[in-house]
């Protein structure tokens, strides 16, 4: 209990050092830092179809953070959400280009995440038998993705129509808003169910046990029969599961466009704000959902800073940015 | 040089209150040992005599003056030096650059000045050093007496050693107690940190008893053992570890010219070993004589390059290091009790944690361990209590094989005992016990069979009868 005060203290404190500095950053550059604030955090909050918003952009930051979290479980620093959930999105692009009817979303949905779950086993196999750190690993696949996935759709996946996006989600198999004028899509809720199931399967699943173990301590799993390797692979497995997911519903579930851009702006970025997410979370599932909430709120409030108070989007990164610096400091400092 | 302590309290920052007002003078041309089970405080104390813990409260006097040494170089400085139990000489410099580095870092060679006079106080002490090797190339006796060395060159007048003799030979204690009479004769002053009584009884020239935090007791020759021990634990449990019966035939355990290697070096050179049924059988040996690779490869933890390992009835173990290789220290005990039989408490592939936590009540029940509760992290156990959730575990899962590495290592008497008598008992009802020690009087008190290893090799072999203490010392030496 003394522990969860202590660390919920710490996420505090590097909370409002990076509300602080943001601050102070805004007041040099010339901008109004109460106002800028007030437009970010409360008008999201002012108005449903703000709130919605702010919750669709929860969604794949939840997913992606779940990926860094359960890597964390298992002593991995995975950071290849970012990547994986590229290779998602083009299944569903796939999928969209294969079949126009219903079954593209079921398809979507399992090329998504075959794609992602293949592309995260390279990493790990890679970590496995060669000892490569996941870091590079998964940095390396994150580019090959990036620069694989756009030349895909600005070829075979393109939209003749409208060179700048791939093929669009058959209307039958898109996931429309379950409020009309918003976005809230079925994928808000669904990645809060996965949220609890990964909760479900970290606390209560042998895999779940196993993997704590010999992320803590693999001399201590492998003395007693739990092979480290294949938690490493159960746990870049899962991950990929939630991050493709994540590429996925953002085809399938994202209005107006039900695509994929071919510079990724709808997919890129989110791996590394689930790393955000999880790390305010501090790993644990229920943490990054809180977590990935805030930080949707903060992507919604962006915009309207930029009106209300014309303070440039940008700030937000600058805010992000200054939250894993401190976050990161003080796992630094536990090292 | 007369250096007193007065009222020394030290309070961690976890809570743990190790000192509770401790006085002490030390005279100069005196050997004190400070006696006391492991957490008594003794090593609390002289850590901050000599500079590396601040007390709590209390003050340190020498010759009469208050001083406040903030770190070991300060204490140096006032003559104090202190040679740990793991020593800290730096690995990758030679034995003469790690006396100089307290000169401060510099790329110019060791001036054949400082190597002079060292050579000339290594030779007063009748030590003889290989200056020029790097210091992880020195058996561990050696690199004590480096240590030895580096502390009176810089011109230390008490010298304190922490459980000295825990990496020596036989051989080697005998011409430590040596050493630390000529100290004595010299005029420098000694402080001798152990548990061992014997030690205590041949070179002491004051015992002081740490119990708990605080003075229990004074002794000054002639000592009484009995009286020693009693105000060491408070009470003697003199609870015999009966053996019944003779060990049976079915081998639980059979190695076949088993070789390991670590890198290019063969750790273990052909080892061939039985386990049967109802035996002990004890490998004793200084440590680092491949004992670790050879229980590490028989449980699985690393690869054997040659022969033949068969375990039947599975088994348990209990590794030489709690915190390292038995327990996940920042989780509960229930989490820790669970571990390698998970699957025992799981339907379906999830585990109930009830089922779990009843488990782990039962085993804090059974082996009498002392925690705030079974979902309390094992960091907050003292070490008598984590060794016995790992032995606890470890015998509850009715294995033929019981591998024991270590298992009373770094604990009090009593719970010493408690385990000794436990791997005793699993052995009368039946089960084999590979059991890997470096202290001579738990493997005489245990064993059916010894084995005495050296250098990778099992060099001596046979039933305890027949296997004299003066036999096994020798063969542990090497001669």
């Amino acid at each position: 209990m003394r522990r969860l005060t202590f660390s919920l203290l710490n996420t505090g404190l590097a909370l409002f050092l990076a509300f602080v500095l943001g601050a102070i950053a805004m007041w040099i550059s010339g901008y109004d830092p109460l106002l800028s604030y007030k437009s970010m955090l409360l008008t999201p909050l002012s108005d449903l179809t703000y709130l919605f918003s702010a919750l669709a952009f929860s969604a794949p930051i939840l997913l992606t953070g779940l990926t860094f979290a359960v890597g964390l479980k298992a002593g991995l620093f995975n950071i290849g959400a970012e990547g994986q959930t590229y290779m998602g999105a083009l299944g569903a692009v796939a999928a969209a280009y294969l079949t126009r009817d219903v079954s593209a979303l079921p398809l979507a949905v399992f090329l998504g995440v075959a794609f992602a779950v293949a592309w995260s086993a390279i990493p790990a196999l890679l970590k496995i038998w060669r000892g490569v750190n996941e870091v590079v690993g998964t940095i390396m696949m994150n580019w090959v993705a990036y620069w694989l996935v756009i030349m895909a759709v600005s070829t075979i996946f393109a939209n003749p129509s409208q060179p700048e996006e791939s093929v669009k989600m058959p209307e039958a198999a898109r996931l429309t808003p379950l409020v009309a004028g918003t976005d809230l899509t079925l994928a808000v809720p669904l990645a809060y169910l996965t949220a609890v199931l990964i909760y479900v399967f970290l606390r209560y699943s042998v895999w779940g046990y196993r993997i704590s173990i010999s992320g803590q301590n693999p001399t201590v799993a492998k003395a007693y029969g739990i092979r480290p390797e294949q938690a490493v692979l159960v746990a870049f497995g899962i991950g990929a599961l939630t991050a493709g997911l994540a590429g996925v519903l953002q085809v399938a579930a994202r209005p107006p466009s039900y695509s994929l851009a071919r510079n990724l702006a709808n997919v890129y970025g989110l791996g590394f704000d689930g790393i955000t997410a999880a790390m305010l979370g501090r790993g644990h599932p229920i943490g990054v959902f809180l977590a990935s909430v805030f930080l949707g709120i903060l992507q919604e409030g962006a915009r309207h800073m930029q009106i209300e108070a014309g303070t440039p989007f940008e700030f937000i990164r600058v805010i992000q940015g200054l939250l894993i610096l401190f976050l990161a400091l003080q796992m630094v400092r536990k090292i | 040089m007369k250096v007193s302590l007065r009222e020394i309290h030290k309070v961690f920052s976890d809570g743990t209150h190790a000192l509770r007002g401790v006085s002490l003078d030390i005279f100069p041309g005196e050997v004190l040992a400070l006696l006391g089970e492991n957490g008594a405080g003794k090593t609390t104390l002289m850590k901050i005599l000599s500079g590396i813990y601040r007390p709590t409260s209390g003050e340190i006097y020498v010759d009469g003056k208050r001083v406040k040494p903030k770190n070991a170089r300060d204490a140096l400085k006032l003559g104090i030096a202190m040679v740990h139990q793991h020593l800290s000489l730096i690995p990758g410099l030679t034995a003469l650059e790690n006396v100089a580095v307290l000169e401060g870092a510099s790329l110019s060679q060791v001036s054949t000045e400082l190597r002079r006079r060292v050579e000339k106080i290594a030779e007063e002490l009748g030590f003889e050093i290989e200056w020029d090797r790097d210091v992880e190339e020195l058996p561990l006796g050696m690199r004590q007496r480096v240590e030895i060395v580096k502390a009176l060159y810089w011109g230390a007048q008490l010298l304190i050693l922490d459980e000295p003799t825990t990496v020596l030979t036989p051989h080697e204690v005998k011409s430590l107690f040596q050493v630390i009479k000529r100290l004595k004769e010299q005029g420098w002053s000694v402080v001798y940190i152990t548990h061992k009584i014997p030690e205590v009884m041949e070179i002491a020239d004051r015992v002081v008893v740490l119990r708990r935090g605080l003075k229990s007791a004074e002794f000054s020759p002639p000592y009484d053992a009995k009286r020693l021990v009693e105000a060491m634990v408070g009470e003697v449990k003199t609870e015999a570890v009966e053996k019944l019966g003779k060990p049976g035939e079915r081998p639980v355990l059979e190695v076949k010219d088993l070789w390991v290697y670590d890198g290019d070096r063969a750790v273990v050179q052909g080892v061939d070993l039985v386990v049967r049924e109802r035996e002990i059988l004890a490998i004793v040996g200084v440590e680092g004589n491949g004992q670790e690779h050879l229980v590490e490869t028989i449980v699985g933890v690393r690869k054997r390059s040659r022969g033949m390992i068969k375990i039947y009835g599975g088994y348990a173990y209990i590794p030489d290091d709690r915190q390292k290789k038995a327990l996940v220290l920042e989780m509960s005990l229930v989490e820790n009790a669970i571990i390698g039989k998970e699957n025992e408490f799981a339907k379906r592939g999830l585990i109930s944690w009830q089922r779990a936590e009843r488990f782990t009540a039962k085993l804090i029940e059974e082996f009498g361990i002392v925690a705030p509760g079974p979902w309390s992290s094992v960091r907050q156990l003292s070490g008598g209590n984590q060794q016995k959730l790992v032995v606890g575990r470890e015998l509850s899962r009715g294995a033929k094989l019981i591998v024991a590495h270590q298992p009373t290592r770094g604990l009090d008497v009593a719970t010493t005992e408690y385990v000794q008598t436990l791997l005793m008992k699993t052995r009368n009802a039946g089960a084999g016990v590979l059991l890997v020690t470096s202290d001579l009087d738990e493997a005489y008190k245990l064993a059916d069979t010894i084995a005495v290893m050296y250098r990778g090799k099992i060099v001596a072999y046979g039933p305890v009868e027949e296997m004299g203490i003066e036999l096994v010392g020798k063969k542990m030496a090497g001669l």
